[in-house]
């Protein structure tokens, strides 16, 4: 019997934008507007017109793979081999969202510490949050499964609604008079479309969902790019309201600019109002991010990329060993950037670098196999041949070689992205060479590379000491 | 008299339901169906072993046999491609090849008036 499917374009967009806006995108909010004005605006629709790009490429690699569970993961391995899939998952996914999601706890520590006012650390804040999640998890119950969406609206909707407060000049704070505009510089509010380029990151998550949304070929992207725009929309009025109600020096500097609105505009109840919401926002994505990336681990030690630990499951059939990692894991990188705004803004900024490579990666692959296969069926395809997606590598690549307008932090992105991704290059290459003992750099064919979804793939493999 | 042609599509079993859906809002007007046993060019070796069948291994498939007018040949093909696409091994075949006529017994209709 073919499954009833529920969902429909509103599903596909409350999604999208659930799991794009997360509190760390009012943090480069914050800090982008504060540092050029209403100007941002500009950077952002840049950046959400390239995350559109990146939206069609995985749509076209989705019709193309539909319904595997790795996701890009599999797209690389068909598209260019076992090497640059290791490197863009384990860099690109893993590490990335177990850092923004390390940020995320700590702008959520310094949050609730900023208005409960007890005498214990924050960080004992994100501890105990992460204590229930990771119960939760372990035991195999979505907590928030059934909330997600409810989270979605609250935070989208408190958005628009302290966004038009402030942007009309209505709110119970004193107005601040600012010039709207910091830099009529051209050059400088290109460049800030690296830091604009967080506040849409994260659409594709909406893949997984595609099996049970009604028309999918069409409702996916479709939702996805409506969700972008509705996104780049809602932040814009913020903007504005920003402009009005929190001197812009004050917004680029703080740990949490969404307080510090919600507390220039309507006192102590919109401060705690803001708390609330990404409270409940954070909730939601650390439960996401652990669930999810515990399950991706779990698929890449199914194709034997990743030791075989992560795909051992407890009595509730819960990658119980992935989930335990990952909440460390958060809860390290937590403790690095706790209550200090530099160190937040630079791990978004390499969180950001990440994430941009592998979307470079995606690009490269739709290009890759257009030519390698320009004849299997496509239900979505990139419009306009590759021209799309080599725009779309040539505005991500110019983001991270101007990922910062400051040199010293610039270079310091830069160090840190080199060196983890130097040291996933060689663990990578052996692990590859020897544990899979596959060839390092030859793509694996489109159907070899499906067949791997069976589980029986690996046993296979393993019983005739073809894999180790 | 509109040109006649048949296709015939070889499937699995349970894309079946989900293909005659699409045909039917389609507006294809008839098919017949057939299970039959066959293998292509893997001699039914299953996508996850190692080695390829040494003899050839039938696995239960579906045959569905539509007439349909040539001119919408090229269109109902991709909507059968599309519809049956996975990427995974055993999707299935499609041919398609001209037939002389048509006729419908009952009201000894021919051509595309019979289909």
């Amino acid at each position: 019997m073919e499954q009833e499917k529920k969902l429909g374009l509103h599903n596909v967009i409350s999604v999208a934008v659930g799991l794009v806006i997360a509190t760390s995108c009012l943090v480069s909010l914050g800090q982008g507007s504060g540092t050029i004005g209403v100007v941002f605006i500009y950077a952002m629709i840049i950046a959400c017109l390239l995350n559109m790009i990146t939206v069609a490429t995985i749509s076209e690699l989705n019709a193309l793979m539909p319904n595997t569970t790795g996701g890009l993961a599999q797209y690389t391995l068909a598209g260019l081999g076992p090497f640059p899939t290791l490197i863009s998952m384990v860099g690109g996914y893993l590490l990335c969202n177990v850092l923004s999601t390390g940020v995320e706890a700590s702008i959520f520590a310094y949050a609730i510490g900023d208005v409960v006012h007890l005498p214990i650390p924050n960080y004992t804040y994100t501890l105990i949050a992460s204590a229930i999640l990771l119960t939760a998890n372990l035991k195999g119950i979505d907590m928030f499964a059934k909330i997600q969406d409810l989270v979605a609206y609250l935070m989208v909707g408190s958005m628009i609604v302290l966004g038009i407060i402030g942007a009309l000049g209505l709110g119970t704070g004193t107005m601040v008079d600012q010039p709207a505009v910091m830099t009529t510089d051209f050059p400088t509010i290109v460049s800030m479309t690296a830091v604009a380029f967080w506040l849409f990151i994260g659409a594709e998550y909406v893949i997984p969902i595609s099996k049970e949304v009604r028309n999918a070929k069409r409702n996916v992207p479709l939702g996805m790019f409506i969700g972008l725009g509705l996104i780049c929309v809602v932040q814009s009025i913020l903007v504005f309201g920003f402009h009005n109600y929190t001197p812009w020096d004050d917004l680029a500097n703080a740990p949490a600019p969404h307080l510090l609105y919600g507390m220039n505009l309507l006192g102590m109840p919109g401060k705690i109002w803001m708390t609330l919401v990404a409270a409940l926002a954070f909730i939601s994505t650390q439960n996401s991010t652990i669930n999810g990336l515990a399950a991706i681990c779990q698929g890449m030690a199914k194709m034997n990329m990743m030791p075989q630990f992560f795909a051992k499951t407890n009595r509730n059939k819960v990658p119980f060993i992935g989930v335990w990692i990952i909440t460390i894991a958060i809860l390290i990188f937590a403790y690095v950037s706790s209550d200090s705004s530099d160190a937040i803004s630079f791990f978004i900024l390499v969180g950001s670098v990440f994430w941009m490579i592998s979307y470079i990666i995606a690009h490269i692959d739709v290009i890759v196999l257009r030519r390698r296969l320009p004849k299997a069926p496509r239900s979505f395809k990139v419009p306009g041949g590759i021209l799309l997606p080599i725009i779309g590598i040539l505005g991500t690549a110019y983001m991270v070689l101007n990922i910062s307008t400051d040199p010293a932090e610039k270079y310091a992105i830069w160090g840190w992205t080199g060196g983890t991704f130097l040291i996933l290059a060689v663990y990578s290459f052996f692990w590859i060479r020897y544990k899979m003992r596959m060839p390092v750099f030859k793509p694996v064919p489109l159907e070899k590379v499906m067949a791997m979804e069976n589980d029986m793939f690996y046993v296979i493999r393993k019983r005739q000491g073809m894999w180790r | 008299m509109s040109k006649l042609s048949k296709i015939e599509i070889i499937t699995d079993m349970s894309k079946f339901s989900s293909l005659k859906a699409a045909l039917s809002k389609a507006g294809i007007g008839g098919m017949t169906v057939l299970q039959v046993l066959g293998c292509g060019i893997e001699k039914g070796t299953r996508e996850y072993e190692v080695d390829e069948a040494y003899e050839m291994e039938l696995l239960p498939k579906e045959q569905i046999n539509l007439v349909v007018e040539t001119a919408r040949v090229p269109e109902i093909i991709e909507l059968i491609k599309q519809e049956l696409y996975t990427g995974h091994i055993g999707d299935g075949k499609i041919f398609h090849y001209p037939i002389d006529n048509a006729i419908r017994v009952r009201t000894g209709d021919e051509g595309s008036e019979a289909i």
